[in-house]
């Protein structure tokens, strides 16, 4: 089996007791899609803020593997050295589109900013790439000048996929990608997420309250409690053969939706 | 050639949310099954047969024993296996056809069946060839080929199911009720489906409900019995 390219150990930060996250350990592979699922409040976006490097943990290590084929320990790494590697080597889709792009430059400047933050310079090379990204989320180029402001919902999420994906990223970490949208624009934007992740072999952490999305794009699943992780496995392991109480009854409500 | 080895495997369910109710369902179950072999299992409903499945196929977790499966690339226990281990013998080495088809929605009968081969990297004519071929002798019409199976009937979506699990030659395929939903025409392509999987050297465990078809495939019969 390949190495990993992010495994955290002990990964620690406590805002008060029991409220945060709490001795986490985890590895993701290249390829892989994690799920990460759990109540409101047990820690999940902590985590993957934790993970990404956004927020510094109070113990633990979390250490990276870099395209350069080196291991960075996040939680030592410096603020420039992060912001680094958040361009060239993560994606970040936030849950509120607004907080992932800037909604009053064009669509296309949006997607030609991050590749602009790794060096390139060419203005018609990059506005190709811009116009080629919103094919590929399915948005029509034609409105490569259009300011995301007026884009709806699920555009602008799909314009933050663009932006995150055009850099070739190697692990992107996604907090409700879907939440906030209604099921239909939410179904071709999971389609189009499925898709991406499978050509292009990144590795995707993704938070969900949804076991459905859950199901649909994670090979693995962590289930957190109180800011720990109570039960993990393959994603189809874990909800048809749920073993802790919290997970079954979280398998037991969607059944009662269905 | 030794396919799969089952030691003293037990299962079982604790339902934390029902007052904590043990259901025990298998108790120490010993069994083997050779390239070429298919094994049947049988026994009163709810006795344990579509979970014992499960558990080769990964899918629900053994509490005690080993499952150990035998591929090209070794042996690996199912019962203590990493999830990457278990998702690659998925897609190398181990079939699995439902009783029903999970239905993805929106994606169309084609892309589900070409799902496998392209994991493996096969030439897109060939893969073209092979999942018409599938379809047709499944005798699902083309004019379904290109529509999402959710809207199928229950005979059409299982058949979309079977062709799904077996356009991949697996060395080991296991069969929950496969022909549940069929009119006997299909059940026959089915039980030729299986006949063909056999003759290719596939180790075959499954579930029919069907005495007929049961005789018909079965090698061995593995009788399971009510724990409880
Ligand atoms: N910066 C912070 N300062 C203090 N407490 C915090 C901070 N961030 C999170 N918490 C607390 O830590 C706990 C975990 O919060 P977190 O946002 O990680 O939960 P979550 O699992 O993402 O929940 P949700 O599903 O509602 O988004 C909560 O009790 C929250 O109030
Ligand atoms: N995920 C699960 N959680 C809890 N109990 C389960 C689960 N899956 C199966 N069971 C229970 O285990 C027992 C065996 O079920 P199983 O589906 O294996 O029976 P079966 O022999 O396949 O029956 P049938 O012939 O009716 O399909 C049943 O009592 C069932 O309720
Ligand atoms: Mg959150
Ligand atoms: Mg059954």
């Amino acid at each position: 089996m390949r190495d990993p390219i992010l495994s955290a150990r002990h990964l620690t930060r406590e805002y008060a007791p029991g409220q945060g996250c709490l001795d986490i350990e985890l590895d993701v592979w290249p390829g892989e899609v994690l799920g990460i699922v759990g109540e409101s409040g047990s820690g999940k976006s902590t985590l993957l803020r934790l993970l990404s490097g956004q927020e510094r943990p109070d113990t633990g290590s979390n250490r990276f593997f870099t395209s350069t084929d080196e291991w960075v320990e996040l939680t030592e790494a410096s603020e420039s050295h992060l912001r680094y590697l958040g361009r060239t080597e993560f994606g970040i889709i936030h849950q509120n589109p607004r907080d992932g792009l800037r909604l009053r430059i064009s669509a296309g400047g949006n997607i030609g900013e991050r590749l602009m933050g790794v060096g390139e310079r060419n203005y018609g090379d990059i506005r190709a790439r811009a116009a080629q990204w919103m094919q590929e989320v399915e948005i029509d180029p034609a409105r490569i000048d259009d300011k995301p402001l007026y884009f709806s919902g699920g555009m602008q999420q799909r314009l933050q996929i663009a932006r995150n994906l055009v850099t070739n990223p190697r692990l992107i970490f996604m907090d409700e990608p879907t939440g906030g949208l209604d099921v239909s624009v939410q179904a071709r934007l999971l389609d189009t997420l499925k898709r991406l992740v499978q050509e292009l072999g990144i590795a995707v952490i993704i938070v969900t309250h949804d076991m459905g999305v859950a199901r649909l794009l994670a090979d693995r699943l962590l289930v957190m409690k109180n800011g720990r992780v109570i039960e993990s496995g393959l994603t189809d392991q874990v909800l048809d053969d749920p073993h802790a109480s919290y997970t079954q009854q979280l398998v037991a409500s969607i059944l009662q939706v269905n | 050639m030794r396919r799969i080895t089952v030691t003293e495997v037990s299962k079982t369910f604790t339902l934390h949310n029902q007052g904590g109710t043990k259901l025990p369902v298998l108790d120490r179950m010993s069994f083997h099954v050779d390239a070429g072999e298919c094994v049947v299992l049988y026994g009163p409903s709810g006795c344990g047969k579509s979970t014992f499945l499960k558990m080769l196929f990964g899918n629900y977790l053994a509490d005690q024993g080993s499952i150990e499966i035998h591929s090209e690339e070794g042996v690996v226990d199912l019962v203590r296996a990493h999830p990457h281990e278990v998702l690659t013998l998925r897609q190398q080495t181990l079939g699995f056809v439902s009783q029903f088809l999970r239905v993805i929605p929106r994606i169309s009968t084609w892309d589900l069946v070409c799902d496998p081969l392209k994991r493996q990297g096969i030439d897109p004519t060939e893969i073209d060839e092979r999942v018409a071929h599938m379809l047709k002798r499944l005798n699902l019409p083309e004019s379904l080929w290109h529509l999402a199976p959710a809207t199928f009937s229950g005979g059409e979506q299982q058949r979309v199911n079977i062709a799904r699990s077996l356009i991949l030659d697996y060395p080991i395929v296991l069969l929950d009720e496969p022909t549940a939903s069929l009119d006997a025409a299909n059940r026959e392509v089915v039980a030729g489906l299986i006949a063909d999987a056999g003759e290719r050297g596939a180790a075959l465990v499954g579930i029919f409900h069907d005495d007929t078809l049961r005789s018909h495939v079965a090698d061995r019969l593995i009788h399971l019995e009510a724990v409880a």
